[in-house]
């Protein structure tokens, strides 16, 4: 497979302090990579970074190969075409992450006008075909709400739909799972699966729980204090692993077998 | 929740359930009306003099005329339509003066709050530097330069006021650039330009009508205190401020002259404040607990 982004040697930092450190890590069409660690491991700097939405005090070096640019030396006018059509993003508060103001449709349908050239009726037909690609059953209802009248799980979905809005080669998705419950995250983790499959659409899968991480992406790049300690095969994660932060995360997985506490 | 999920819960009805909205809609509503159709519902010319009924007393005391309901001033002018008329002239100033302020205090504000930097600093100690200033004073000295008249009013308005508006436009920009809708916005590839009037105008929006109606309350009392030294309208302008002015000379004969149309802009002042504050207690998550 070909090789869709190339990460080498990314360091970001604030003033002095390294928050990222000679991250290198590489992105295969249609491969769905999980980006691991704990909090303030440079996960989201990282993913942030790609799509160059870093606030302007930070500091980035390295190199990051999209396609055939590297998007560190593009122009900001170069960078929009890209951003949006290309590489798109998923947050983490669904809810947070759509506008208030604007209905679902009005923000649905502005990106594909931004990007695609659609004219008003195009789009709206788009977005219908693309709330019921992600299970929304009654898009025409959904297009009419404003954000805070839907649940959170539906907000996900309308981001999801968004995200997905223009056939992107690259999805950063940054812990689009936690703020949701535990079923509501099964159902968007299998959705994104089902997005990334149809539109044979990269995604990076940023997240700190392994589980999770292991379930959906193919290969996990587990992060630390700014360095990525390990790229594994989720298949292979519990023999393959031997990095000792790897186990550190595995063992702190909590099962429900009884009594698991007092081990 | 937002600000603007607020606005958008509240509905209409629901709005009217707080007495201040309520009262100060109904009063501003009057205000708005008289103003707008002042020519046509005023029962004498504002101007007309007729010094054979000079400083009649109201209707309804003895020795009033009934077709003059408020009496007559010292020129024999009705002071009821003199009163209507000086609702056109401060509505007029009023709307005017606002949109105005409103207009280049908030462009500067989401300057300010937006772009950030040196533009930032400059225009912060710029409007440190001119809230120092008492703003009648400020005002008082605006006119001289510029010479009396309704537009000079309106112009002194607005160079005093902007402040307001920048200052709070400005912090509330600040709060709603680093929310994760806009940074799904600049995710999605949008232009600077989308993003300041499609993501964070919107969202302000409900502070800038607040804002916008108390500083209605604000330039109705300029005007007519800039009328009522003599710096504000044309003498021949009927403006509450002339009328207040004209009638303290005849405070202790005919007391009347001088107190309707006090009562006016005291009435209009404070319902256009109250209607200000009532919005802003309907939006302000925060004030939510005290109430």
């Amino acid at each position: 497979m070909a090789k869709l982004l190339k990460v080498q040697d990314l360091t970001i930092s604030f003033q002095q302090n390294e928050v990222v450190k000679n991250v290198s890590f590489e992105v295969e069409r249609g491969e769905i990579l999980g980006l691991v660690g704990q909090s303030g491991a440079g996960k989201s700097m990282t993913g942030r970074a790609i799509i160059r939405l870093l606030p302007s005090s930070a500091h980035v070096s390295g190199r990051i190969i999209f396609k055939e640019h590297d998007l560190l030396t593009l122009k900001e006018k170069e960078m929009r075409k890209i951003r949006g059509k290309e590489i798109t993003m998923i947050q983490q508060d669904p809810v947070a992450s759509l506008n208030p103001a604007f209905k679902v449709r009005d923000q649905i349908t502005d990106i594909m006008k931004l990007h695609l050239k659609l004219d008003n009726k195009e789009a709206v037909n788009r977005a219908k075909n693309l709330l019921n690609e992600v299970g929304i059953p009654n898009p025409e209802k959904v297009l009419l709400k404003y954000p805070h009248q839907l649940s959170g799980g539906l907000c996900q979905r309308v981001a999801i739909a968004i995200a997905f809005a223009c056939n992107p080669s690259l999805v950063i998705a940054d812990e689009p799972t936690t703020a949701l419950d535990v079923i509501t995250q099964g159902m968007v983790v299998n959705l994104m699966k089902k997005m990334q499959q149809q539109f044979n659409t990269s995604i990076i899968f940023i997240t700190h729980n392994l589980a999770l991480a292991a379930n959906i992406c193919s290969r996990i790049a587990v992060m630390n204090d700014g360095q990525l300690l390990e790229t594994i095969t989720s298949k292979n994660i519990l023999t393959e692993s031997s990095h000792p932060y790897t186990r550190i995360l595995l063992s702190s997985l909590p099962t429900l077998r009884r009594g698991s506490e007092n081990t | 929740m937002t600000v603007m999920e607020k606005t958008l819960k509240g509905s209409l009805l629901n709005s009217l359930r707080s007495k201040k909205i309520l009262v100060g809609l109904v009063i501003v509503t009057v205000f708005v009306f008289t103003g707008l159709t002042a020519p046509y519902i005023a029962p004498h010319d504002p101007n007309k003099q007729s010094l054979r009924d000079a400083n009649l007393p109201p209707a309804w005391v003895e020795g009033g005329n009934p077709s003059y309901l408020m009496g007559t001033d010292s020129l024999g002018r009705d002071i009821f339509s003199r009163l209507l008329h000086g609702a056109s002239v401060a509505l007029y100033v009023a709307a005017t003066a606002t949109f105005l302020t409103g207009v280049v205090g908030t462009i500067l504000g989401i300057a300010a709050g937006y772009i950030r930097g040196k533009i930032d600093e400059l225009l912060m100690r710029v409007v440190d530097i001119w809230m120092s200033f008492p703003p009648v004073i400020l005002a008082i000295a605006l006119i001289s330069l510029l010479g009396t008249g309704i537009n000079n009013v309106i112009l002194a308005i607005a160079v005093v006021d902007w402040t307001r508006f920048t200052r709070v436009v400005r912090s509330e920009v600040l709060a709603v650039r680093e929310k994760d809708f806009v940074a799904s916005a600049r995710a999605a590839g949008f232009s600077t330009n989308y993003i300041i009037w499609r993501e964070i105008f919107p969202n302000i929006l409900p502070t800038i009508i607040v804002l916008a109606t108390l500083e209605m309350g604000i330039a109705v009392s300029v005007e007519v205190l800039l009328s009522f030294v003599g710096l504000g309208v044309k003498p021949t302008t009927p403006s509450w401020g002339t009328m207040i002015s004209d009638g303290l000379s005849y405070l202790r004969t005919s007391p009347t002259m001088l107190m309707f149309p006090l009562l006016t802009t005291m009435v209009v002042v404070l319902s256009l404040n109250l209607l200000g504050d009532g919005i802003r207690e309907k939006i302000d998550p925060k004030l939510e607990v005290f109430r």
